[in-house]
């Protein structure tokens, strides 16, 4: 739905979906990210994600000021897996928080691919 | 007209009456602000509940004072704001918690009855719960949220404020008494939780206040789980300190400050963030308040890190770090300074024992006894709060003895004697040959000696049938049992009593000494001890009161 906080002047709301693109682009950013969700992955999880190019493979939940992201990745062969992870995770984590000034409370990173 | 104005103030609470009661409320907690200080186990052992508690309610107190219109919505503004302003120390901020959305709810109307009582603990609870990052069942917490779930239960019965405030209390207290169970440094310590035990005497307040009572001085505290150390009085008030755990402080600087004039940009989520951000780098933290104020509470080694973060949120002002390793520095300091170089631990049963051995200078005494016998763990909590080099140990029972060899090993920081006395007779007798001039050894080299000489034996009933040493002894018969066996049995306690005597009796004895239990009255002893003195002529009796459970008479001989 959307995220929601409010300061002495008032409210401020922001969508999943700019969450969802926000994170997707800074998904992409990080070194040993290939893509998201490949073309392989199963139809039925697929049709659950926006066809939106910008925020495939992410999965967005909000509550409150809280987010909670799931992405689904493919890495680059041969890099180290838990690395770029780990990367991706602080990267994203960072990323949203300082331009949506929510909180993440919760992000699990997916590596359902890796391509050459 | 008056009986109707009676009958309203039973079931109603106007402006006067509730600034009467708060202000009441404070005093209680002032008055027993020394009690509750040395109750305080958790978070740190730093023995400031009671003050941190009293001194919030005093904050709140001058708001009261100030207040110049009648109006309850006026004064749940005081309340709230002056328990913010004055709110120190956990407990403290937990208490201005509680009173804020307390007022938060008394403020909608001018008259409360005790459903928007309730109504008003409800939402106190629930600010109380939030306040603290990381909710501990067995503290302030527990209590406040039972007493807030049987006001609501209490609230649906046509019960008068007077009967309404009694029950809650008592709720209040029945709760108190189960928090040692849910923390296990409170039960560690044999005591409840401080934060509890000073809301509990609030509410007490709350009640005097709306009878119009003046509050009692001190409070006689009462709290029995079956072995409760006793420390005898000394000048100081005997804080329950475990003098082994002071290095535990993890995070050195207690940081506390007031976030005002928040930026414009500052949001609710920031605030959040900041807890966040504190809860990563210290403990005990607590950030309270919205876009208007702000209170934060942290332990760390970084105060400074927090104030910077602090003030990208706006102004800091209020400003009070403290040291707690120099604090504890010192705590110790004085502990090295008083501490003695030999400390004596007695078991017992019998209130009356207890303070025989209190007038002859032990340290700490436990309740113990033949059915409720402590564990090592007792013995060793008992150990450490004795501030000596070397602790004597008398268990005075030989089922205790065991343990407290046990407890020997549980306190390796002091050096642990035992003195395996098998009786409270010559428990007292080991006492009395204590010599303060010479070493913890020596000592019991000496009592060890003293003890061989006693002659005790003690009078109860046989809780079975059985056959011991040619007597066949009956349910419920009267029996004498001298050092190792049952030597005579009977149907009535004096004669059993006497015949012992007589048995245990040598001709170059000269002193019987009778200590009476809490089965026999002060009249039944005193004509007891006057026919044992015929019986006896060429002895002296003594009759002192042992109050000892199940045994009518322990008797010494020598």
């Amino acid at each position: 739905m959307s995220l929601r906080t409010q300061n002495s002047y008032g409210s401020i709301t922001i969508t999943d979906d700019v969450v969802a693109s926000l994170a997707g682009h800074l998904a992409m950013d990080c070194y040993g990210v290939v893509d998201k969700v490949p073309r392989k992955f199963s139809d039925t999880v697929a049709d659950l994600f926006k066809i939106n190019s910008k925020s495939r493979g992410v999965r967005i939940v909000t509550k409150g000021d809280r987010i909670y992201i799931d992405l689904y990745v493919v890495f680059r062969y041969g890099v180290s897996i838990s690395a770029v992870a780990a990367s991706l995770k602080s990267t994203v984590k960072y990323g949203l928080e300082k331009f949506t000034g929510m909180i993440v409370e919760e992000i699990n990173v997916h590596v359902v691919g890796v391509k050459l | 007209m008056a009986a109707a104005a009676r009958t309203a103030s039973e079931k109603y609470i106007n402006h006067a009456v509730m600034k009467r009661m708060v202000i009441s409320g404070a005093i209680s907690l002032d008055i027993n602000r020394a009690q509750i200080d040395a109750l305080n186990v958790f978070p740190v052992p730093d023995g400031d509940t009671g003050t941190n508690m009293s001194l919030t309610m005093k904050s709140v107190v001058n708001e009261l004072n100030n207040l110049t219109t009648a109006s309850m919505d006026e004064l749940a503004q005081a309340v709230s704001q002056g328990a913010l302003k004055g709110a120190r120390g956990n407990s403290g901020v937990i208490l201005s918690q509680i009173l804020k959305g307390f007022s938060s709810v008394i403020a909608t109307s001018n008259d409360i009855d005790i459903k928007i009582f309730a109504n008003a603990m409800k939402r106190g609870t629930e600010l109380a719960y939030s306040a603290v990052s990381k909710p501990k069942e067995g503290t302030m917490l527990t209590v406040i949220r039972v007493m807030s779930e049987s006001a609501l239960e209490f609230s649906r019965r046509p019960l008068t404020i007077q009967d309404f405030l009694e029950n809650l209390i008592k709720s209040g207290e029945e709760i108190l008494a189960q928090t040692p169970e849910m923390l296990d440094v409170l039960k560690k310590a044999g005591v409840v939780d401080s934060g509890g035990f000073g809301l509990v005497l609030f509410f007490k307040g709350l009640l005097s206040g709306y009878l119009e009572q003046e509050i009692s001085g001190a409070e006689d505290y009462n709290f029995s789980v079956s072995t409760t150390t006793i420390a005898p009085d000394t000048d100081d008030d005997h804080i329950f300190i475990d003098y082994d755990s002071l290095d535990d402080i993890e995070f050195g600087y207690c940081t506390e400050f007031f976030i005002i004039n928040l930026h414009k940009k500052t949001t609710l989520t920031d605030i959040d963030k900041l807890r966040d951000t504190f809860n990563n780098m210290g403990d005990s933290v607590l950030v309270i308040g919205d876009l208007n104020l702000v209170k934060v509470h942290v332990h760390t080694n970084n105060p400074g890190v927090a104030l910077a973060h602090a003030l990208e949120l706006g102004e800091v002002d209020k400003i009070k770090i403290e040291n707690m390793l120099e604090q504890n520095r010192e705590l110790r300091k004085k502990m090295e300074a008083e501490r003695k170089p030999v400390g004596l631990l007695a078991v017992c049963a019998g209130d009356g024992f207890s303070s025989i051995f209190k007038d002859l200078m032990v340290d700490q005494i436990i309740e113990g006894g033949q059915t409720m016998n402590p564990s090592a763990n007792d013995i060793s909590s008992a150990i450490k709060h004795i501030n000596a080099e070397s602790v004597i140990v008398l268990p005075n029972n030989k089922n205790i003895i065991l343990a407290a060899e046990q407890a020997r090993a549980l306190v390796p920081s002091k050096n642990v004697l035992v003195v395996p006395t098998t009786d409270i007779p010559q428990g007292l007798s080991a006492v009395l040959s204590y010599n303060p001039e010479v070493s913890a050894q020596d000592n019991v080299h000496n009592m060890n000696d003293v003890i061989q000489s006693i002659t005790s034996g003690s009078v109860t009933f046989a809780v079975r049938n059985s056959e011991v040493n040619g007597l066949k002894i009956g349910k419920g018969d009267i029996i004498g049992i001298d050092s190792h066996d049952i030597v005579t049995k009977g149907a009535n306690v004096d004669k059993v009593t006497i015949e012992l005597i007589k048995k245990m009796k040598k001709p170059e004895h000269e002193i019987i000494s009778l200590y009476y239990g809490c089965d026999v009255t002060e009249e039944e002893a005193n004509e007891f001890s006057a026919l044992t003195q015929e019986a006896f002529p060429d002895c002296e009796v003594t009759l002192l009161y042992g109050g000892q459970p199940l045994y009518y008479y322990i008797i010494s001989i020598e």
